[in-house]
């Protein structure tokens, strides 16, 4: 058995740096889509107006400064489905999403 | 055979609590709903406020095994005539439960409880002109009254 002297440089930005090297990045990338697809299987709608009338395409961006990925809904009024209003009530697909991808929901 | 124990209907529990106390009934008297009425004369839109309680669809969570500790998420709801009214509402319903929920209740008992994400949302669906709405969800940690009976299958 060997024993090899290293000597430990503390790095306080250790952390900084992995989280902003493309094989990081990478793996944000991978694994947003499983969660914008689940928060598309939770709409409730599938037929009629809202369907008709409403853009529940959902996008992402990957910050990479703040190692985050953010879920973009280009639907001004996706409030009345995720929270409800006095006549629907919450449906939450953003929430039931994140919950069936595996993620820890949050409300903020 | 064994007497079967269900599990509290927390929307229940959470509505019967709020219409206790007398901080909340000051505010809305006894408008706290979980179904919103329907013959109210001149419609929802002519009451000053009201409180909606509603069980977000992920369901009741079993904590353990044998579906005695559960976890719901209720979405609690105020609207009022004005943004201020119903800030004090929702923050009064919040912190009622928050600090005084945790015991026992007619339906079950609560061990835990927290309030998630105060926030204004404009209701569009009431009037012409949005609404003033808070809104906030209870988290609440939850089981059936020890020994309560609940109903019995016959053998």
């Amino acid at each position: 058995m060997a024993v090899v002297h290293a000597r430990f440089v503390y790095n306080a930005r250790f952390t900084e740096q992995i989280v902003r090297t493309a094989q990081a990045v990478a793996v944000l990338e991978r694994n947003s889509q499983p969660v914008i697809q689940q928060i598309e299987n939770s709409i409730p709608v599938v037929t009629g107006s809202y369907k008709r009338s409403f853009d529940f395409k959902l996008s992402h961006a990957v910050d990479v400064a703040k190692f985050v990925v953010r879920i973009i809904i280009g639907e001004p009024r996706w409030h009345i489905i995720e929270n409800g209003s006095v006549h629907n009530p919450p449906y939450r697909p953003l929430m039931r999403g994140c919950v069936r991808a595996g993620l820890r929901y949050e409300r903020r | 055979m064994d007497t079967l124990t269900l599990m509290p209907d927390i929307e229940a529990l959470v509505s019967d609590f709020l219409r206790d106390q007398a901080e909340v009934a000051a505010l809305v008297d006894d408008r706290v709903y979980t179904v919103l009425p329907t013959k109210v004369p001149g419609g929802l839109a002519a009451l000053q406020n009201f409180v909606r309680l509603t069980l977000v669809p992920t369901g009741a969570n079993p904590i353990d095994a044998p579906r005695w500790l559960m976890e719901s998420r209720v979405q609690v709801d105020v609207w009022a005539k004005q943004k201020k009214t119903a800030k004090t509402i929702a923050e009064t319903c919040a912190a009622a439960a928050c600090q005084r929920i945790i015991g026992q209740h007619d339906e079950g008992v609560v061990t835990r409880v927290r309030a998630e994400g105060m926030g204004y949302q404009p209701d569009p669906d009431l009037t012409d002109v949005p609404t003033p709405r808070y809104l906030f969800d209870l988290v609440l940690t939850y089981h059936p009254t020890p020994e309560a009976p609940g109903p019995t299958s016959s053998s």
